[in-house]
């Protein structure tokens, strides 16, 4: 023990024997406690309450004393003293706890923070984090909103029949509509999947599929309508990359067939759709900038897909100017009839089919300014979107 | 395509601007490219749409929808020279075989091949420059300025959208060097035919073609003079000498010449015309056009003898001119808005269709001829599309369908993936997408097999980095690593993709550390520091699959030294991952050529220096498979378990898993679980020893264990321990 602990200790039993502390335990309770008031009233900074409590509440305090002492006593005795020392503690320490209120933190407290302080700003234990790649997330996000409105999701082969990918979509061969999707063939052919139902079942070539179309005719040949469905999926174009192209790239086909799906509903779905996708957007900017409170309006223009008559270009309006956003269009009876559905089945349906873009949805949320950042794997990328 | 606003404007009915121009025709018809001033002249740049290629390759065309766009109610321009298509020129109009006029003979080898070819012969003309108007003409949309002559047929391809050629008369004759002669017998001879094998032509542009007999040509009887539709030859074209002159302009088959452009790579104004289809009926209407432009340019001295017009095909264009019947509810309950019967008639008369009520009177259907020029128009979804953006789309509200109520259908291995991808990212993983199309050495890196390779191979490639589709997701983590690497010293990267020849998902996972071997502190066993990168990625496998209920996964030797000894992985750091007992994928630390292939730097310590890296490959259909679909409850175990430790010094080739494997079965139904607390390898043991310890749980879940029970069962794996590995239990 060092000398100047030894000399507080000194102290503190010299004031205690001063204060006739000693003598409590002859001395009645009442006594105790009006002492005790008086110097509580004396004690005005925290150390003195500090002190105080201790003198009085403590472990070696006078109350507990008290209650030590209580054996000494005649059994007779001793229920009502422990009761009347019951009493008077409680009144001690509401007036401990009160004056502890008054100086704010809790005096024990402030005493440990000073002894037990950490620097709360150093880094804490390294959890490593992940983070879904955008195409995934705007892929889950888009399915997510279409199945919320009951459209099934399927899936098809990135290695497709020029059937599935062209004939039975009514995109004849040998006809220059056929270039407006420049193709992938593999070297070699092979069966690919069903075979479709009719024409051009000869053409055992494979290609990469050039759209998400193919979707439609294998959906539709285990399904009859009323339905309503999307297709998500890799797609490939034998085009070299630049900025707003790549020669993969994914797509989100869509379709909605029943007896009365209209074009006016293809603008309704598709409406609803863009101003749930964009939604977190709006949110996010429409206090600073007034142009993204307004809602997103579609527009339609018109498109030629040999798949679709009437067909569209879809636009949407979005941060104050068009977007072309997506190919659209009524579904050709020729696409039907390739599903195998009959003339009378034809007649009583109608329906709309859509094809966009993953990149382009999330080149314009995110604003990237160039597809192939997606497809680099660079992690200053991804990581920037959580 | 490029198109003149002062040409568009001698059709226009009505005062527009070139603003207006582009504005009406973006609203109802095409996409304007841009617009452009030229001298005095703009050019617009239409993105015409392919099928209306047939009637809208012209400015003729362009114009006809700009009036109809304009005002429903006015009379249709037809085209120019007014109503000359209605008029056969020469009684020898529809017989198959040779059809004469002085001068010229015409003979078609097959009808199919070329339906229509109409010439004319036009004498006393004088090669010259062109007016500069005509040279302005064409080159403001592009194309050069030749004499006349030439200029003239561009003019009247780009004006009625048939293209023409000119041939000089004097060269088509075969007898050499003798002057023309104006006898009777003295024929030009035009022979419309297939090429013969490898026959030979030099095109205007100087190159020399070799056509196939699938390729069509027009010649005389002793050379070929042009490849049909699509370029002219140099033995017969116009030159400064010519007096007199044919003009063909002909009908060839789409389809035909579709093929034959794309098989000898050569794209013409003429071919892609031709391509997308034009109407038969053009080709008189060009003639016409033609002459009518010589005279103005050239002056009335020239001579026009009579059109030879073989038609053999007239009457199927008649016939393909077919005649729809519309449902007049049709147009609005496509479109979705109210259309009534006179806006109908309107929309489809101001476009040139004939419009009447269908054959009985009450009918819901009217019926529609549309004009000779409308190709597209064949069935009454193509007529709703004319309404429709004829009305503009604009006027379409956005109305949501009434339907029935109906839960998508389950997609679940959409939706594991998902859960996989999540999963992952969960414990640290970033996604990586990359791209499918991979180059030979990433196909080799798993696979030698020629046959599969050859399945894998593209036939038509942008570049040798991208020439096959991919076999495994690996090559494409690996990139990845060595990008990633230069600024990042830890991560992990995770990528669930597309792999071939048997197409499925694949998941491919990835750990980079570049202080794996120097930093990270043993945790379990000294065993961690010989792959750190392996074993890390390891327990993210297993805890991602406990993630999903997969609780059977084991990690065996790859059995096949001497296939390993050829692969991209350290020999001694590999393992193929077993879920549920079926192959799973595949663990393992790239070796160290791999790692230089790739780029990846390794760093010293752990084993061949790998220490830092390790991938796998997953099946996830495997996964799938094995995911718990939906658990059971069971009563959580009453009775208390009994720990006991056992440590078991043993040969280093003796697998830990099957030393739990045989404990497990050693001691009966009452282990509950055993696993691993120290290894060690080294000094205090034995050369070629190791020393393991592991946790075994004792448990019955309707007793409470006895300690003699547990004692016995312990003995037992002792023994069995001793028996089958010669182990010594410390």
């Amino acid at each position: 023990m060092s000398t100047n602990k030894r000399i507080m200790v000194m102290k503190r039993t010299q004031q205690k024997e001063a204060k006739g502390i000693r003598k409590t335990r002859a001395t009645s309770l009442l006594a105790l406690k009006k002492v005790a008031i008086k110097k509580f009233a004396a004690a005005q900074t925290p150390v003195a309450l500090e002190q105080w409590e201790r003198d009085y509440l403590g472990r070696k305090g006078a109350i507990r004393e008290v209650f030590q002492s209580l054996k000494e006593l005649p059994e007779a005795k001793r229920k009502a003293v422990a009761q009347e020392a019951n009493a008077v503690r409680t009144e001690l320490v509401a007036l401990f706890e009160k004056a502890q209120k008054k100086h704010g933190v809790g005096i024990a407290e402030k005493r440990a923070l000073k002894t037990h302080t950490i620097d709360v700003t150093l880094p804490g234990v390294s959890t490593p984090v992940g983070h879904i790649h955008l195409v995934s997330r705007m892929i889950e996000r888009v399915t997510d909103i279409f199945s919320s409105m009951g459209f099934d999701i399927v899936e098809g082969p990135d290695i497709e029949s020029p059937y599935y990918n062209f004939d039975a979509l009514n995109v004849p061969a040998d006809h220059p509509s056929r270039d407006l999707w420049d193709t992938f063939w593999m070297q070699e052919a092979g069966e690919i999947g069903r075979a479709g139902r009719i024409a051009n079942q000869n053409d055992s070539r494979r290609l990469l599929r050039t759209h998400t179309s193919p979707g439609q005719v294998r959906y539709m040949e285990t399904h009859k309508p009323p339905f309503r469905m999307v297709v998500p999926g890799r797609t490939y174009r034998f085009e070299n990359a630049d900025r707003t192209h790549g020669f993969e790239f994914h797509q989100i086909e869509g379709m909605m067939v029943g007896p009365n799906i209209s074009a006016a509903n293809f603008k309704g779905i598709l409406t609803v759709f863009f101003n749930t996708l964009f939604c977190d957007i709006q949110s996010a900017q429409g206090s600073k900038t007034n142009v993204t409170s307004e809602q997103i309006k579609v527009r339609l223009r018109p498109s030629f897909f040999p798949f679709t008559e009437p067909s569209f270009e879809v636009f949407m309006w979005f941060q104050g100017r068009w977007l072309e956003v997506m190919g659209a269009g009524m579904v050709h009876p020729e696409v039907y009839k390739h599903a195998g559905y009959s003339a009378g089945e034809i007649a009583k349906i109608q329906g709309f089919a859509f094809g966009g873009g993953i990149e382009r949805l999330i080149m314009i949320k995110h604003q990237i300014p160039d597809m192939r950042l997606l497809y680099v794997g660079d992690l200053r990328v991804i990581r920037q979107f959580s | 395509m490029r198109f003149s606003y002062n040409w568009l404007k001698e059709y226009l009915a009505y005062a527009v601007s070139p603003q207006d121009v582009a504005d009406i025709l973006a609203m109802h018809s095409f996409e304007i490219e841009t617009i452009e001033k030229v001298g005095d002249d703009t050019v617009l740049d239409i993105n015409v749409l392919p099928n209306r290629a047939p009637d809208c390759y012209s400015h003729q065309g362009i114009a006809r929808e700009v009036n109809a766009a304009i005002d429903a109610n006015q009379t249709v321009y037809p085209f120019a020279p007014a109503q000359t298509y209605r008029q056969p020129f020469n009684k020898a109009d529809s017989a198959q075989g040779t059809s004469t006029s002085p001068r010229i003979k015409v003979t078609i080898e097959n009808v199919t091949d070329c339906p229509r070819y109409a010439c004319q012969v036009v004498e006393q003309v004088v090669v010259t420059k062109s007016p500069t108007w005509l040279q302005n003409r064409l080159r403001a949309l592009g194309l050069e300025a030749i004499n006349n002559i030439v200029d003239i047929t561009n003019y009247v391809m780009l004006d009625v959208g048939n293209p023409i050629h000119a041939f000089d008369l004097a060269l088509l004759k075969d007898t050499k060097g003798s002057e023309p002669t104006h006898e009777g017998d003295d024929h030009a001879h035009i022979i419309v035919r297939r090429a013969k094998a490898n026959e030979k032509i030099t095109g205007l542009d100087g190159i020399t073609y070799t056509l196939q007999p699938t390729h069509l040509v027009i010649a005389t009887p002793k050379k070929p003079l042009a490849i049909a539709g699509i370029k002219g030859g140099v033995g017969s074209g116009i030159s400064d000498n010519t007096t007199s002159i044919v003009l063909e302009a002909a009908h060839f088959d789409r389809k035909l010449i579709y093929t034959t452009s794309r098989a000898i790579k050569l794209k013409t104004d003429a071919s892609t015309r031709f391509s997308a289809g034009v109407s038969q009926y053009l080709p008189s209407i060009a003639l016409a056009r033609a002459v009518e432009l010589l005279r103005t340019v050239c002056g009335d001295t020239i001579r026009s003898l009579p059109v030879v017009d073989q038609w053999p095909g007239m009457q199927d264009a008649k016939t393909q001119q077919t005649t729809m019947r519309l449902d007049r509810a049709k147009p609005g309950k496509l479109l979705g808005i109210a259309v009534p019967e006179e806006r109908i008639t309107d929309i489809l008369g101001a476009l040139g269709c004939k419009v009447t009520d269908a054959e009985q009177g009450g009918s819901q259907a009217l019926t529609i001829q549309p004009p000779f020029w409308r190709l597209d128009l064949t069935r009454d979804v193509d007529l709703v599309e004319e309404i429709g953006r004829m009305i503009g789309y604009e006027a379409i509200p956005a109305t949501l369908p009434l339907v029935v109520v109906q839960t998508p259908e389950p997609n679940p291995a959409f939706t594991f993936r998902n859960e996989l991808r999540r999963s992952l990212v969960n414990r640290g993983f970033d996604e990586i997408y990359s791209y499918t199309l991979v180059n030979r050495d990433d196909v080799e890196l798993t696979t030698t097999d020629e046959s599969i390779i050859s399945r894998l191979a593209l036939q038509n490639t942008l570049s040798h980095r991208h020439a096959y589709v991919r076999h495994s997701v690996l090559p494409c983590l690996l990139r990845a690593i060595a990008e990633n690497q230069k600024q990042c010293d830890r991560f992990q990267l995770c990528e669930i993709g597309k792999i071939f020849e048997q197409e499925r998902w694949s998941l491919g996972l990835a750990w980079f550390d570049s202080e794996a071997t120097t930093s990270q502190k043993v945790t379990d066993g000294s065993y961690i520091h010989r792959a750190p990168a392996f074993f890390a990625l390891r327990g993210a496998i297993d805890a991602m699959c406990a993630n999903f209920g997969i609780t059977d996964v084991r990690y065996e030797s790859v059995g096949d030294k001497k296939q390993a000894a050829q692969s991209w992985f350290d020999q001694g750091v590999v393992a193929q991952i077993v879920i549920a007992g079926r192959p799973a994928g595949i663990i393992a630390q790239p070796n160290k050529a791999t790692m230089q292939h790739y780029d990846i730097a390794g760093n010293a310590g752990g084993l061949n220096n790998q220490g830092t890296t390790a991938v796998a490959e997953l099946d996830v259909a495997v996964l799938q498979d094995a995911s718990m679909r939906v658990a059971l409850y069971k009563e959580p175990p009453v009775f208390p378990p009994t720990k006991r430790d056992i440590a078991i010094e043993v040969d280093n080739s003796v697998p830990s898993q099957s030393l739990i494997d045989t404990m497990t079965t050693a001691g009966g139904t009452i282990v509950e679980s055993i696993s691993l607390f120290d290894y060690y390898e080294g000094t205090k043991v034995g050369a070629g020893k190791k020393s393991v310890a592991y946790h075994i749980v004792y448990r019955d879940r309707s007793r409470t264990l006895t300690d003699t029970e547990v004692n016995k069962a312990h003995r037992a794996i002792e023994q069995e321990l001793r028996d089958m590995y010669n182990a010594v239990i410390r």
